[in-house]
């Protein structure tokens, strides 16, 4: 069964069709990828799964329950977490910081519990303390854990968002665009990390890029978008043999 | 580096337990009294604005609603100074909710103006509900707090010096209730909201919920203080809860610090202190006064707790230890 559904997924804002009737499904355990030309309709996508858009038409079945149209919160502590593709970090607040709030959807504690400095808040502090410190020593952040976000290098600052991202132990996440603006090692040193956030972490990945390296590298599966509806889709092999989503791209490179 | 910046709290713990007892004038006594009324005015305003980013004037209302309803209650129903005092933080939770609801829609010079528009109407009523308020006219002869009696140690609320230590003992409480909140589940939702809002929600916080704690408890503290000023005074009127008062409360916690445990506590304190030692200037004072903010602003964007902070000696990163 599908870990990710999307029914005829629409959304239309004013007179423009942004999504029009995408079908997906991304099974358990997969590394799923979204690519078109840009102003396609991936990031809305993205935008209607993750809450922050409700979709016109269509649904969004996520294991098992229907979560379209849900608070993005509520979709957070339905195990899906996102990234952006224009960095959102809390940048005022310090590396570690911005991990720890990443944690919220599965801190236990009460109001009273964090008033009170009860030994449940201790005992929660310290675990999500311990686990956050893990994941950014997964991801080489470490060393930076007290420095303010803002600080750290481009790259870092997009590692840094699947770190947090992580943090609420999601079983899909939804990284858009993440290896926009990273020099070609970085560029390796994501894929690698893409790599296990599936095997080690156990989560499914699905993701929007426009790097062709980095998607056809490390895909299960690849869907083409050109103006909000999906025009192929495949394993990567498939895809770039695939003609029309060569105009597609053609298509796009001529104007 | 924290253990450090941490000293500090004891450090001004001692100092404001032992200055009253260098202080021979009523006068000081008074201004210190002041002081510590207005450092929990401004720790409830930073928990709004300071940590969840949301910028209110909306203070000053929460403040006379405190102050109305712990002067109504033991005048008109007799009812024990500290039970009004709670009764009085209620319903000043219950405006704090009122006025977080806007805040869940409008950001920025938009929710500005609207809780602008929150403090005209609670001035208007406390200004027209004559039966209830005597309009005008204000309130007067509210009592002290009564004598409390510890075994063979009695406490007289009439003497300034113990009416300091009551506000001081709410303030520390204030204090210590924010510093644990802000190290948790809460306090890190409150500064995730005032970073982003959006990354906020998608990191699974709820905006509604965390939005209206935010209002809500900075109300409680405001009417808290609010029954304390009642009670130190013994007379209010509408005057004392106008706009202006709202603003006055912000520049002092801008002032000394937002989104800082030390800043709101040292920017009441300098305030109050600043605008009775400018006394002297008479028409000039208030020129002086409003210099004296801008070149702050200027030179320390942060407040002067900010500036301190990037002076080293408190650690960097994270401005809220």
């Amino acid at each position: 069964m599908a870990l990710l559904e999307l029914q005829d997924l629409t959304i239309v804002f004013g007179g423009l069709v942004a999504v029009n009737e995408v079908n997906l499904e991304v099974k358990k355990g997969q590394i799923f990828s979204i690519i078109g030309p840009n102003g396609s309709g991936k990031t809305t996508i993205f935008n209607m799964i993750s809450g922050l858009y409700k979709p016109t038409r269509g649904r969004v079945h996520f294991d098992g329950k229907r979560i379209d149209g849900k608070r993005p919160d509520a979709i957070n502590r339905n195990k899906i977490a996102r990234t952006f593709q224009n960095i959102r970090l809390f940048k005022d607040l310090t590396v570690l910081e911005n991990v720890l709030i990443g944690n919220h959807s599965n801190i236990s504690t009460s109001f009273l519990d964090d008033l009170l400095h009860t030994g449940r808040k201790r005992r929660e502090e310290a675990r999500i303390f311990q686990k956050s410190k893990d994941l950014l020593e997964m991801f080489d952040l470490v060393d930076y854990m007290d420095n303010q976000a803002s600080s750290l290098p481009y790259g870092a600052q997009r590692k840094l968002e699947i770190v947090r991202a992580l943090a609420s132990d999601p079983t899909l996440v939804l990284l858009d665009e993440p290896a926009a603006g990273m020099n070609p090692n970085e560029t390796h040193n994501l894929t690698d990390l893409i790599y296990r956030i599936r095997n080690e972490l156990g989560v499914t990945v699905l993701l929007v890029e426009h790097d062709m390296n980095v998607v056809m590298g490390i895909s299960d599966k690849v869907a083409v978008l050109n103006y909000g509806a999906k025009i192929a889709e495949g394993l990567p092999k498939e895809i770039q043999e695939d003609q029309s989503v060569i105009e597609a791209y053609l298509g796009e490179e001529e104007q | 580096m924290k253990t450090r910046s941490k000293l500090i709290y004891p450090v001004l713990l001692i100092a404001a337990v032992a200055v009253p007892f260098f202080v021979e004038s009523d006068y000081v006594m008074h201004t210190l009294i002041m002081s510590a009324i207005y450092a929990l005015l401004t720790m409830g305003l930073n928990i709004i604005t300071g940590f969840a980013g949301q910028l209110s004037l909306g203070h000053a209302a929460f403040f006379g609603v405190g102050a109305y309803a712990s002067a109504l209650l033991t005048l008109k129903m007799g009812m024990n100074f500290f039970l009004a005092m709670s009764c009085a933080a209620g319903m000043a939770w219950v405006m704090g909710v009122m006025l977080g609801f806007p805040a869940l829609k409008l950001r920025g010079p938009y929710l500005v103006i609207c809780t602008i528009g929150f403090v005209q109407i609670m001035h208007e009523v406390f200004l027209n509900w004559i039966s209830l308020t005597r309009g005008p006219m204000g309130i007067v002869g509210i009592d002290y707090p009564p004598t409390l009696t510890l075994g063979s140690w009695t406490i007289d609320f009439s003497i300034p010096l113990n009416y300091y230590f009551l506000v001081l003992v709410f303030a520390v409480i204030t204090f210590v209730i924010i510093l644990s909140l802000l190290n948790s589940k809460l306090g890190r939702a409150l500064k995730a909201i005032r970073e982003d809002e959006i990354a906020a929600e998608c990191a699974g916080i709820n905006l509604t919920y965390y939005k209206l704690i935010a209002f809500s408890l900075g109300a409680v503290f405001a009417g808290i203080a609010g029954s304390l000023y009642a009670h130190y005074i013994g007379y209010i009127s509408p005057d004392s809860f106008v706009l202006l008062e709202s603003i006055n409360i912000l520049v002092m916690l801008v002032l000394g610090g937002m989104g800082t445990m030390i800043g709101p506590v040292i920017g009441a304190a300098g305030v109050t202190f600043l605008l009775e030692y400018l006394r002297f200037l008479a028409e000039f004072k208030l020129i002086f006064y409003g210099l004296v903010l801008m070149v702050v602003m200027v030179v320390a964007p942060g407040g002067f707790w900010g500036f301190i902070t990037r002076l080293g000696f408190a650690p960097p990163g994270s401005k809220d230890r």
